[in-house]
């Protein structure tokens, strides 16, 4: 659709005076351009415009202002270049808590790892006995590795949790051939753990407690792989540090992953869970009724039950777990987000509410296989 | 790629109270500045009898009694720390004719300190200097420790909340900072593409169409968007609020942009080492000369970064001077307590690294 | 490219797209003015930011003179190219000047900061200037496709060994020796501790440079154009203003001396002189130094005309450049005929109070109608003098204007309220129109009634200065391109042109960063204060109002250009947040008037005209920016 007919549209739809239009047709031009068109989920023929006329219309006359404030002062847009940036950061993060370990298992001040002898050997060492695995798809692995060219070898780091018996193998020798290289007769067990995953807003993928002593999530998912081969050919030594990174995440999770981690910990023997972050979003970009009571209020009245599955539980109008995210990432938005942004209503769901029939200005693919409830 | 030696927050005061004590005579060059934040760091290394306090006091013209006052307030505050004399030196940062001359007024001081005294460590605490004082004594100090076996350390702190009701006035007109000058002043240089690589800031436009103009129109602009921030939407209002200038003005396509940390200066000295490294080795064998110029506008923490991208690749800066400041309100002095950022950097220990 | 959005022409560099945008008619006054004395002596040209000065530098530079044979047919740029040729600037659509703009800020200046003797110091500045003048020239040759070998250089005569010494016969050398003298001065400039006096010995050597005193012309051979050519060389130190005052005053004896050859000039802003150079500059008088003639060795030309303000003239040259920004924007392109600004913005229908405002206004006037004691044949006898075409509203509100002043008027009542006599003395004279201005004012106050739409009224809040033209005009055109998206006429109403530049006005202010930028808004919101106050007293004393604030010039006298108020006044007049009128005579007296400029002007909500201003005092002026004893 020509932008100048959009535009057009847009400010019929939104009844905007002269000054208004002229204001907001120019921040329109920017996201659009800079941002907004270039989310994955669109394709020729469907992109922002489109989708924002659908979106506005389905709102009442009354409600449109409100509305549109979420997208115009709320929400929150991760570029991809942003979201590269967050993965650049991580290299820098992993070697402070490498920097830190090493001056508390040799004694030192961390200012003196650089300086003593003894200590950038072992720093040395320890960066050759990392392994770093990437989490999901999301974790953009190949992007990291970019980005630690010369830091980080090709050898170190694989892109899944489930790593065969064989692969540990070739890991381990390449490892012995690194460690060779720099004279360390250390043995070939990797000794530091980075899990990387790209975003966390309820911290339940990353861990989470089942019940009974039960855990959950991807941490729990590595433990249990490596833990196959750790009588005959362990991958990792018994007192690893693991560091479970997220490039970004919410308030609330980085929270709750810091907490269940040091619960994990304290049933785990000798490994030692160690959660960052690139980014946490704060606390004040959250939209709950207490908040931002008007639209939430809005986006409560607009829901349609219909879009809820066995996933995600029920009354999800601010979302998953009620995160009440304003978030859409590049690639996909995050269920935690309000669900007027990502939510597509089907006619055939059982519990679906004609006159709430919510389209989507940020459609999102589904990760899980999901079955409506 | 050059690594530079830091260290924030906690391992900063590990640092200072386990290195200092036993090093050999050290200097402490600092400035009275009106925030908090000053004096945490005199408070740590003012008792310990080998280190010397001296500090430059920033004059402007055009500072309001407000600010005046506390900075005097200050400077007592400082001589109370100080186990050895102190000395505070006027710095006359403007001449009569408003021409900035703050930085070499600056480097002749810090000549004389040098001279009156053997160190073996300078510590240059930047929390209340303005980055036309600070960086050229920085570099001053790093081309000293490449001939003499000097240590040179660069510390700042920082809080989130400092003074935001208090906005600075710019000149109106830029020029390089002393030590940092253009290559393409002179002839052989003169046709040099410019990539200007300048921090966005609110309310800068007046003073980034100033140094646009004043660099004539650089070929390639990059606008540093403060990205991790507080405010996740903060580049994208800054980039609205600026659009005139990069839409209409610069040219600029939103690939030119790059990101760094609000507050983290070892992010801004990666991302900026990164788009110069790569541009330089783009350009190698093309015939075509480049330069990097870097602007640093508004937030002192990012512009640290650009002083240590500008020292370990001899980068020119280009800026506008601060005349005076304008105080809306109140000013409520904040709270004495830990700054919610600390850094240490060890300037003689630019390396570049071996791959 | 929209032209509106890009702030000056300055930033053009193609002079494809430069020419067609540049107005004619400043240019060609400028060098009418002074034709026979512009490159054979040193020229000095004041003007405010934006007043053209750096347009005028880049309009002489040999990148845009070459460009001209291009724009051969061209229409739009005819009148323009006309005026450079009988200026001697064009010789036969070929370059007759090799200009070099040279920006006199940040390095040459600190040439003054060095810790040398001052007269060291001066004769660096001057081989600096020198030095980077001849590598400009030789830059902007090659930038042209000259080849360096199809260049002569030709001195004065008997100047042989001068000659050699800047090695003036082969054109690489003598660019190599302009180099190491650029290259040792940058050096001894960029030190972080420059060397001691004493520690200087060979980089004197290297810095002895002097070509000014012996260039007289450059040759080009026919290889380039076809024919021979002979060009003036050129220097234009454009922001003389940022060198120090000593530094300009030796560069200005320097370049004085008519035994130099080369065209010199220097563009400098108000405030490079202070407040009393200034004022001498506008009342045209000069320091002599022993010596010197200033009038015979040097020409000022003042690129604003304070004094003899010619309104119309502006607003043709806005028009002018109205026509010429709009050209490249599709909207306003219709069906093959061209919209004008002017026009669009003139259609305009005037607008009206609402019933219930017109209806208090009414009631008010009957009120006064009464206290006067008045009959209705005199009203209406009063409002028949009147112009005819004024809408009703106004002419209720010039009846409120002239029935307060009646009031005032009127000495004794009779105290049972007997009618007053007719006063038969009284002519019934025809109102003029600044009283009507004066009411229009007056209802933008009480009532928001729209005021400033049309396009006069946006070319009159230029103050001259094309730069502010298209700066307050570009919202409107930014309004009307909305227009053009949403389907709608091209058109705006009153209301909506008057709020749009009032905001621009605002925003505008606001945006001020420049030194003591805080203070000059304290001083044009107190001023503007004032003027407001006085303009909406009901019975208009000064008919359209104030919009200045005027001080006795002997009060003027005992200001201090050490104080901060004089800083102050330094950069409100360089940035047009006020202008100084003066001498102003008025009531037997000569005043000191700073009107406000243009913009502050509209954000008030002033009348334009200029005349009408508040009495005060410069003790009352220190107050206001806070700075009083």
């Amino acid at each position: 659709m020509k932008e100048t007919l959009a535009k057009r549209l847009v400010a019929d739809l939104m009844d905007w005076k002269l000054e208004r239009a002229t204001s907001e047709f120019a921040w329109l031009d920017l996201m659009v351009n800079y941002k907004f068109d270039s989310y994955q989920q669109y394709g020729p023929g469907h992109r922002f415009y489109v989708h924002l006329l659908r979106w506005l219309s389905q709102y009442e006359m009354a409600d449109r202002e409100r509305i549109w404030k979420l997208l115009r002062e709320h929400l929150v847009y991760i570029s991809q270049d942003e979201m590269h940036h967050l993965v650049s950061l991580t290299g820098p993060v992993i070697e402070r808590e490498m920097r830190t370990a090493v001056a508390k298992q040799l004694g030192l001040p961390v200012y003196r790892v650089n300086d003593d002898p003894k200590a950038s050997r072992r720093l040395a060492e320890m960066q050759c006995r990392t392994l770093y695995v990437g989490v999901s798809d999301g974790a953009r692995i190949d992007v990291f590795r970019r980005y630690n060219e010369g830091t980080v070898n090709n050898e170190q780091v694989v892109a899944m949790i489930e790593i065969s018996e064989l692969k540990q193998a070739g890991l381990k020798e390449k490892l012995r051939e690194r460690l060779d290289a720099i004279k360390s007769t250390a043995p070939a067990t990797f000794e530091w753990v980075c899990l990387i995953d790209d975003f966390t807003a309820s911290g339940t993928t990353s861990i989470r407690e089942e019940g009974n002593g039960k855990w959950g999530g991807k941490v729990q998912r590595f433990i249990k792989e490596v833990d196959k081969t750790r009588e005959n050919a362990p991958l990792i030594t018994d007192d690893a540090h693991i560091q479970v990174h997220h490039y970004l995440a919410s308030k609330a999770a980085s929270i709750k992953v810091s907490g269940l981690l040091e619960r994990f910990q304290a049933q785990s023997s000798g490994m030692r869970f160690i959660p960052s972050f690139s980014y946490v979003l704060p606390n004040d970009v959250v939209v709950t009724s207490a908040t931002h009571p008007d639209l939430a209020e809005l986006l409560e009245k607009s829901y349609d039950p219909g879009i809820e599955t066995t996933h995600t539980g029920s009354d999800i109008a601010l979302g998953y777990k009620q995160c009440g995210l304003p978030l859409v990432l590049d690639h996909n938005t995050p269920n935690n987000s309000v669900a007027t942004l990502w939510a597509r209503s089907d006619p055939k769901a059982e519990k679906y509410e004609k006159h709430n029939h919510m389209s989507p200005l940020f459609p999102r693919r589904q990760r899980h296989s999901d079955v409506r409830s | 790629m050059i690594r530079v030696p830091n260290l924030s927050l906690d391992d900063v005061d590990e640092f200072i109270s386990d290195y200092f004590p036993t090093a050999g005579a050290t200097l402490l060059i600092g400035n009275v500045g009106f925030s908090p934040e000053v004096l945490y760091f005199p408070e740590r290394l003012g008792p310990l009898s080998n280190v010397d306090m001296r500090f430059f006091h920033e004059r402007r013209p055009a500072v309001p009694a407000v600010i005046t006052h506390l900075a005097s307030e200050r400077e007592q505050q400082l001589r109370e720390l100080s186990a050895c004399p102190m000395q505070v030196v006027d710095i006359a940062i403007l001449a009569e004719d408003g021409a900035p001359i703050g930085g070499r007024n600056a480097c002749m001081q810090v000549h004389q300190w040098l001279n009156a005294k053997a160190y073996t460590d300078v510590v240059v605490d930047a929390t209340g200097m303005s980055r036309c004082t600070a960086f050229p004594i920085v570099k001053q100090l790093y081309q000293l420790s490449r001939d003499t076996p000097i240590r040179v350390h660069l510390l700042v702190a920082d809080s989130t909340q400092a003074f935001s009701n208090v906005e600075s006035v710019s000149n109106d007109r830029g020029g390089w900072m002393h030590g940092f000058p253009g290559e393409t002043e002179t002839d052989e240089f003169a046709k040099a593409l410019k990539l200007w690589v300048v921090q966005l800031s609110e309310k800068a436009g007046t003073s980034l169409q100033t140094m646009y103009r004043e660099l004539d129109s650089p070929e390639e602009v990059c606008p540093v968007l403060p990205f991790p921030a507080q405010n996740p939407r903060r580049a994208d209002e800054l980039l609205f609020e600026h659009r005139e200038y990069w839409q209409r003005e610069w040219f600029e396509s939103p690939l030119n942009f790059i990101r760094a940390h609000e507050t983290d200066p070892m992010d801004v000295f990666h991302s900026i080492a990164r788009l110069h490294t790569t541009r330089v080795e783009a350009l190698t064998g093309s015939g075509l000369i480049s330069q990097t110029v870097l602007s640093p506008v508004g937030r002192r923490l990012p512009g640290i970064g650009m002083l240590l991208a500008a020292l370990s690749y001899e980068l020119p800066i280009f800026y506008l001077e601060t005349v005076g400041y304008d105080v809306h309100g109140d000013l409520v002095p904040g709270a004495r307590g830990i700054p919610t950022h600390r850094w240490h950097f060890r300037v003689d220990k630019l390396t570049p690294t071996h791959d | 490219m929209n032209p509106w959005h890009k702030r000056a022409n300055e930033f053009i560099r193609d002079a494809n797209e430069l020419l067609p945008l540049i107005s004619p008619q400043p240019i060609k006054r400028f060098f009418q003015r002074e034709s026979t004395r512009l490159f054979d002596r040193l020229v000095v040209v004041v003007g405010s930011p934006g007043s053209g000065k750096t347009t005028l530098a880049r309009l002489l530079e040999l990148r845009t003179l070459a460009a001209v044979p291009d724009f051969k047919g061209n229409t739009d740029v005819r009148e323009l190219l006309a005026s450079l040729a009988k200026a001697d600037v064009l010789d036969d659509l070929e370059p007759a000047i090799l200009a070099l703009r040279l920006p006199a800020g940040g390095q040459l200046r600190s040439i003054w900061d060095l810790p040398y003797d001052v007269r060291l110091r001066h004769r660096l500045l001057r081989a600096m200037i020198e030095a980077k003048t001849v590598l400009g020239w030789l830059r902007a040759m090659e930038d042209v496709g000259i080849n360096l070998e199809q260049v002569r250089i030709i001195t004065t005569p008997n100047a042989e060994a001068a000659r050699d010494a800047v090695n003036a016969d082969d054109l690489s050398a003598f660019r190599e020796r302009a180099r190491v003298t650029e290259r040792a001065i940058f050096k001894l400039i960029n030190a972080l501790v420059a060397p001691a006096e004493d520690e200087l010995g060979g980089h004197l050597i290297d810095v002895a440079y002097a070509p000014f005193a012996i260039i007289e012309w450059i040759e080009i051979s026919a290889a380039w154009r076809g024919r021979a050519l002979r060009l003036k060389p050129m220097v234009i130190i454009d922001d003389a203003h940022e060198l120090h005052p000593t530094q300009l005053e030796d560069v200005d004896l320097w370049l004085r001396d008519r035994e130099i050859k080369i065209a010199r000039w220097m563009l400098t802003r108000i405030d490079s002189l202070n407040l009393e150079d200034f004022r001498r500059v506008l009342r045209d008088e000069e320091t002599v130094s022993p010596g010197t003639n200033p009038g015979r060795d040097r020409v000022r030309i003042l690129l604003q005309d304070t004094e003899n303000r010619n309104r119309q003239a502006f607003r043709a040259i806005a028009e002018d450049v109205a026509r010429r920004y709009l050209q490249p924007l599709a909207a306003f392109h219709r069906r093959g005929s061209f919209l004008s600004l002017k026009t669009i913005l003139n259609t305009a229908r005037p607008p009206v109070l609402s019933d219930t405002d017109l209806h208090i206004l009414r009631a008010e006037n009957a009120r006064l109608v009464e206290e006067n004691q008045l009959t209705r044949e005199r009203v209406e006898a009063m409002e028949a003098a009147y112009p005819a075409d004024i809408a009703p509203d106004v002419k209720a509100a010039v009846t409120h204007i002239m029935l307060e002043r009646e009031l005032k008027r009127t000495p004794q009542r009779s105290l049972f309220g007997a009618p007053a006599e007719d006063s038969s003395e009284e002519e019934v004279s025809k109102v003029p129109r600044p009283v009507i201005t004066g009411a229009e004012l007056q209802m933008l106050h009480r009532f928001e009634r729209p005021f400033y739409f049309g396009f006069e009224r946006l070319a009159d809040a230029a103050n001259e200065n094309i730069e502010q033209f298209v700066t307050l005009a570009s919202v409107l055109v930014d309004r009307l391109e909305t227009q053009a998206i949403r389907g709608r006429p091209l058109a705006l109403d009153a209301r909506q042109q008057h709020k749009a530049v009032r905001e621009q006005a605002g925003d505008l202010i606001d945006q001020w960063d420049f030194p003591y930028a805080p203070q000059v808004r304290k001083l044009v919101d107190f001023i503007g204060g004032r003027c407001e106050e006085l303009t909406l007293r009901p019975n208009a004393p000064l008919s359209d109002g104030a919009n200045a604030y005027g001080i006795l010039r002997s009060d003027l006298e005992n200001l201090d250009s050490n104080d901060e108020l004089a800083r102050v006044l330094h950069y409100a007049l360089a940035y047009q947040a006020l202008v100084l009128i003066e001498p102003y005579e008025c009531k037997g007296k000569t005043w000191a008037l700073f009107e406000l400029g243009g913009v502050a002007i509209i954000a008030k909500g002033l009348t334009h005209s200029r005349g009408g201003f508040v009495e005060g005092t410069l003790h009352q002026l220190k107050t206001s920016v806070g700075s009083a004893a």
